[in-house]
């Protein structure tokens, strides 16, 4: 395959194709080492895999580390025919937080990788490796002395098993430090893993010397256990990889007298050597003692097709290097050291006096800005000083209010909020049903959800997403939310979706890129995303690029992206959305209709429980809300109002209608009836004209004679007016600016020609000025 | 008494009453049930930590605003509002557009990225910094927030949707955090600018202020003339030294002004302890004995006809004080006469006409009887000069006028916009009226017709013909 396309490849294999037996379909030919850019790995090897998912995919910090466990070609695949099965290495901080068993808090180092073994895809593209790397393999004890520094060098203590699909645990990656621990501490059940420091408290000491073990119980001392891994010593490009953990420690051996012990090192390694060859030397380990390396090297099938003893692949290795000793049980490396250890060493003496400090080193230093700052740190208003201030990046302060002298007292009374959602039911299961076939399914989709305001449908999805959140069977999921009001301009809201997902913010340019990449290409350890946008409609601008962009990241299956639109208006993708938003919207639609009197009176009774309202009172706002909106807000707002209005009484009927007067924004009556009496004339002539004609616009001349007939009939306006007269047009029109102020009137500023229209019912006009006599 | 000591007094009483006039933000009367609910609502707010929105209804210049400034103001006596409030003001007309608010908003909090007055980033960052800022309220332990937003209805309509609005009222719906937003606003109508998903934020309470609710206009407009022109009555006490009478002048009685007053306006209000208490004393039943005389309340009575603003019946006794001088020292009746008439009735068109010169005025004539044959259409020059000439030649007395002066003169009503340019709705148009020679553009005439007829009674050495043609269109 090489020889076809030699030039055209991005990948060029180094190896014959070899066998494999998994291998079902003849459309994949497997190999055992590659060539991509400047890579060169085979089977056994670790390798950084960019992570499309991150901030910064193609640095360090973006990627994951994987050992490589087949490569293949796949010839149907013309997209990406170069594929690798992995293992996954995750980083600390990507592991979750809080689903751990573990009750202790683990420390972790700054290049610490944990063996994950949660359900992720293992199958990935060549060409997203990004480097070699290298992966060593210790004890949980080994905190501060091993550490591999230089670049692209791991440590691995743990690894993450599912026990159940959320439920995850730690244990020691190696396997002689796990069958330690299960025969120490719980001899009959042995698939428990056992935390790091309970292992330490409970092994008290295990001491190996070059050819005895001992391990003793209830001492303080450290635990002196030490894998040596031959370093690697032809260059860095072969791969170096730590055997994988063979070498047993059993209950009984450990305890055994120390000549017993050689023995049963070798019998574990002989039982081992059928599929992986054990390269471990478990050797007592000196503080003056240097770091000592194995040659850790996992011979690929294709290279030992016959299954070689240890001693002879070790002979093997050690002859190549050159300098090793034969034996490798026994191997103890001297001080001259193979090639990598200068850097090492150097590393080392620096660390040896602060050795102590380590744990507290690694925590001090935040890895990813992801850390927030302590919040709720109380900043006096004089701390900033302009001359110390260069540049504030909002991106990097914490949001905090000064905090107040005096605290209230009832703190606790706005932080219990009540979760029923009465009258939602349907609503709430079609969410949910939906959200969790989506998520259980793998695969992305959009849901729109429509109705008024105030009838619950924010707070029904959060219910929703916080229920399904909590629901072990389901896959974990992250959860993105937009508010398309609590943004400045639509496209804030990729920055929005980005700052939540990877926590970093950026410009929207390239939010919107790096999400783009993000939805658009598969990840391999992706998590589900549900995202929801909240008002929709206010994140519609002309082009609609961020509403189609996000819908059409939900097209795509391989996204995981479930979109949640929540908006107003039933009929928002007809009529305001572009046909290809639209379309991409889908047609899973769910309507909130607004609360009846019923539904209403069960949230105001649920809401207010406890508080000292008349059922009747509380049937009387129900009703008067549900006849004009069902927004449940409002009539929550009228009960309060009412119980304000009551005080310490009960709220009855009285109140409540008081409370509705208040509510009822249209005050034209009291308005015209506190309006000056020439004020009122204006409005009186422009009402009369209005039904005279019939048409609700009048000038300011025609208004102005039918004033003159009105006074003329109404006599003397005020005692000292010289004439019986209307006001003069140039009064007339500062009376009518001040009602248009009001808006009682509209006026149309025309200099000459003032319109005026009527913007209350002359009815009301009527009814406001028949009982006052000037 | 001496010349010098009248001289000094009056001017110590025409500044005292100045600043009582114009200065004094914080006495408020009346409507004693609506400053009562807004007492209540930042009461709550601020000791047990609720959220509230309310909104204050009511036309200009009834004490919307006052009302807030006194609330705040006996508040500020009840709690420490230093350290347990922040009050932030917004003006609809200042504010205009949400980048302005908001910046101004994250200054009066003194938020992390605001330095002294100035904040930083971009208008996306601060929103969504001020946002999380304020959600951060949750646990009650941050001050209370007092958001006084003057103009309301400036802030419907400013920006592509009311995020401003919508936020603010959402934090006080989930009582997000401690905190108070307060509209002020003078239309009537504003709950119908607010959109829908606001408005179903908004808590949906409305304290309407109206003026003179409970008494007569008349009545009520006495009592501000007495409430604002009586000096403080200093104490029959007389033993006390000066200083304890200024305590009491300034600190006791009810209608002095407030220690703030005089540190806002940078005065020293010691320099009022020199006030002689007799000349206050007769000041004060001068004061009296106005309010008893019928002239003045029949032109109070006028005033209250047109006008229930008390905000311009403070600028008509701004005006009355002013008058004031050692030559006059007491309020003369034909002055708050005349005051009140200038206010109420100001016929600037009706005097700008009657400043013209009699050609602008035949011309301005001519227009009018032009656009009332031709019912409103626009006229040009040539019309207008067609018309004027018609008149000239049929009267024989009148000075005959050269076209270029003519012309000259219909330019002049031109610029005192009393004959205005016709708008051309369409795009194209306007570059065709440019092209027009001057003489054929079209005008409209900008005065109603009746302010003519009224300039033309009163012009003086107005020659009776133009008199007759300005009554009668027939020449």
């Amino acid at each position: 395959m090489s020889k076809r396309r030699p030039t055209s490849k991005a990948v060029t294999w180094l190896s014959g194709e070899v066998f494999n037996e998994n291998n079902v379909s003849n459309t994949f030919h497997y190999f055992s080492k590659f060539q991509f850019k400047d890579i060169i790995a085979e089977v056994g090897d670790y390798v950084l895999v960019s992570n499309a998912d991150s901030a910064e995919p193609d640095t360090e910090e973006g990627c994951d580390a994987a050992k490589i466990l087949a490569l293949y070609e796949d010839h149907y695949n013309k997209h990406d025919p170069f594929r690798a099965k992995v293992q996954w290495y995750s980083k600390v901080n990507d592991l979750p937080k809080k689903n751990l068993n573990n009750k202790e808090q683990l420390d972790f180092l700054d290049k610490e990788v944990v063996e994950d073994h949660r359900p992720f895809n293992t199958n990935v593209s060549i060409e997203t490796f990004y480097k070699r790397c290298y992966i060593n393999f210790v004890l949980t004890k080994d905190t501060a002395r091993d550490l591999t520094i230089s670049p692209y060098h791991y440590i691995c203590r743990y690894r993450l098993v599912s026990i159940t699909k959320r439920k995850i645990a730690l244990e020691p990656v190696l396997e002689e430090e796990r069958k330690a621990l299960d025969l120490l501490v719980t001899p009959k059940k042995n698939t428990t893993p056992k935390t790091p420091s309970s292992l330490v408290k409970r092994m008290g000491r295990v001491s190996i010397s070059d050819r005895n073990w001992s391990v003793s119980k209830n001492d303080g001392t450290k635990l002196l256990l030490k894998r040596a891994i031959l370093s690697d010593i032809n260059d860095k490009e072969l791969p170096k990889a730590p055997a994988a953990p063979n070498v047993t420690e059993t209950p009984k051996s450990a305890k055994k007298i120390n000549n017993k012990f050689e023995e049963i090192i070798s019998m574990e390694l002989k039982e081992n050597s059928d599929d992986e060859l054990p390269t471990l030397i478990i050797r007592q380990h000196i503080q003056t003692t240097p770091k000592r390396k194995t040659p850790a090297r996992k011979p690929s099938l294709s290279e030992t097709p016959k299954k070689t003893l240890l001693f002879e692949e070790e002979k093997e290795y050690s002859t190549r290097s050159g300098r090793k000793i034969k034996l490798p049980a026994t191997y103890c490396e001297p001080e001259v050291s193979p090639v990598k250890r200068t850097p090492h060493r150097n590393r080392k003496v620096s660390e040896t006096s602060d050795d102590f400090e380590m744990t507290p080193r690694t925590l001090r230093t935040p890895r990813t800005p992801r850390v927030p700052k302590t919040p709720k740190t109380p900043r006096s208003s004089f701390a900033r000083t302009p001359a110390s201030v260069k540049r504030i990046l909002t991106s990097e302060l914490t949001p905090t209010l000064h905090s107040r002298a005096h605290s209230l007292d009832n703190i606790n009374e706005f932080t219990n909020d009540c979760r029923s959602l009465p009258g939602r039911e349907k609503q709430l299961d079609e969410i949910m049903s939906f959200v969790k076939t989506k998520l259980s399914d793998s695969v992305s989709g959009c849901m729109y959800i429509s109705g008024v305001p105030g009838t619950g449908k924010t707070a029904t999805v959060n219910t929703a997403l916080k229920i399904l959140k909590e629901d072990i069977d389901l896959p974990d999921f992250q959860l993105v939310e937009v508010n398309g009001m609590r943004i400045a301009e639509p496209r804030q809201a990729y920055v929005q979706i980005y700052k939540q997902l990877t926590g970093k913010a950026v410009v929207w340019e390239q939010a919107c890129t790096l999400l783009e990449k993000r939805f658009t290409k598969p990840g391999p350890r992706r998590v589900p995303t549900v995202l929801v946008v909240d008002e929709l409609d206010a994140l519609c601008n002309r082009r609609q690029d961020v509403l189609y962009s996000i819908m059409e990241w939900a097209a795509h299956n391989s996204a995981l992206l479930t979109v949640l639109a929540v908006a107003n208006t039933m009929d928002l993708p007809e009529r305001a959305l572009a046909a290809r938003v639209a379309s991409r919207l889908g047609l899973t639609r769910l309507t909130f209709p607004p609360y009846t009197h019923t539904q209403l009176q069960c949230i105001v009774a649920t809401k207010l429980a406890g508080a000292n309202v008349t059922p009747d009172a509380i049937q009387l706002i129900s009703r008067k809300v549900a006849a004009v909106s069902g927004d449940a807000r409002r009539a929550l707002a009228l009960c309060t109002r009412a119980l304000e209005i009551a005080g310490d009484k009960q709220a009855g009927l009285l109140e409540v209608q008081q409370a509705l007067g208040e509510a009822a924004s249209s005050a034209a009556v009291r308005a015209i009836r506190n309006c000056s009496a020439a004020e009122r004339l204006m409005l009186r002539a422009v009402a009369a004209e209005v039904e005279r004609t019939g048409s609700d616009e009048t000038t300011l001349s025609r208004a102005l004679a039918t004033a003159a007939a009105i006074v003329a009939l109404d006599g003397r306006p005020y005692k000292c007016a010289a004439n019986i007269r209307a006001p003069t047009p140039t009064q007339a029109q500062t009376i009518c600016s001040r009602l248009a102020a009001l808006k009682l009137l509209l006026l149309e500023p025309k200099p000459s020609e003032p319109r005026l229209l009527l913007n209350v019912s002359a009815d009301d006009v009527h009814y406001a000025t028949k009982q006052i006599t000037v | 008494m001496l010349n010098s000591e009248i001289d000094k007094q009056i001017k110590l009483i025409r500044k005292y009453l100045k600043l009582k006039i114009v200065e004094d933000n914080i006495n408020f009367r009346g409507h004693e049930n609506e400053r009562k609910h807004v007492y209540d609502i930042f009461m709550k707010s601020i000791q047990q930590g609720e959220s509230h929105s309310a909104l204050i209804i009511g036309p200009r210049g009834c004490g919307k605003t006052t009302l807030i400034n006194s609330v705040l103001y006996q508040v500020s006596n009840e709690v420490d509002m230093e350290n347990d409030v922040i009050v932030v003001k917004l003006n609809g007309f200042l504010h205009h557009e949400e980048k302005v608010a908001l910046k101004s908003i994250t200054a009066q909090m003194q938020l992390e990225n605001a330095v002294g007055d100035r904040v930083f980033g971009t208008f996306a960052e601060n929103l969504s910094f001020l946002l999380s800022c304020l959600m951060s309220g949750l646990d009650r332990r941050c001050r209370t927030m007092i958001f006084i937003l003057e103009e309301f209805d400036m802030f419907c309509h400013s920006g592509r949707t009311q995020t401003l609005l919508y936020n603010l009222f959402d934090i006080t719906h989930n009582k997000q955090a401690p905190m108070c937003v307060l509209g002020i606003t003078n239309r009537l109508d504003v709950m119908e600018l607010l959109e829908k998903r606001v408005k179903s934020r908004f808590s949906h309470r409305h304290i309407f202020i109206f003026p003179n609710e409970n008494e007569m206009p008349v009545q009520k407009l006495i009592d501000v003339f007495v409430q604002c022109l009586s000096m403080p009555k200093s104490r029959k006490i007389k033993k006390a030294s000066k200083k304890s009478t200024a305590i009491k002048e300034t600190v006791n009685l009810e209608f002095s002004l407030r220690e703030e007053i005089f540190e806002k306006c940078n005065i020293d209000s010691r320099q009022f302890l020199d006030l002689n208490s007799e000349f206050i004393e007769s000041w004060n039943s001068h004061i009296q004995s106005l309010v008893e005389e019928e002239r003045v309340v029949d032109y109070l009575e006028k005033f209250s006809y047109f006008v229930v603003n008390e905000q311009i019946f403070r600028n008509v006794l701004f005006q009355i004080v002013s008058k004031l001088s050692p030559k006059k020292p007491y309020i003369d009746p034909q002055d708050i006469i005349l005051t009140i008439d200038n206010t109420v009735t100001p016929e600037h068109r009706v005097k700008l006409l009657q400043s013209l010169s009699i050609l602008e005025l035949s011309l301005v004539i001519a227009m009018m009887h032009g656009m009332e044959i031709f019912d409103g259409q626009p006229m040009n020059f040539e019309m207008v000069l067609h018309r004027y000439t018609k008149f000239a030649n049929e009267n024989s007395s009148t000075q005959s006028v050269p076209r270029p002066v003519i012309l000259k003169a219909f330019e002049h009503l031109q610029s005192l916009e009393i004959i205005m340019p016709i708008r051309n709705d369409s795009s194209s148009g306007d570059t065709t009226t440019s092209r027009v020679q001057k003489e054929y553009k079209l005008y409209t005439l900008a005065v109603p017709v009746e302010d003519i007829k009224e300039a033309v009674k009163g012009f003086k050495a107005l020659p009776t013909e133009i008199q007759h043609w300005a009554n009668n269109s027939v020449v």
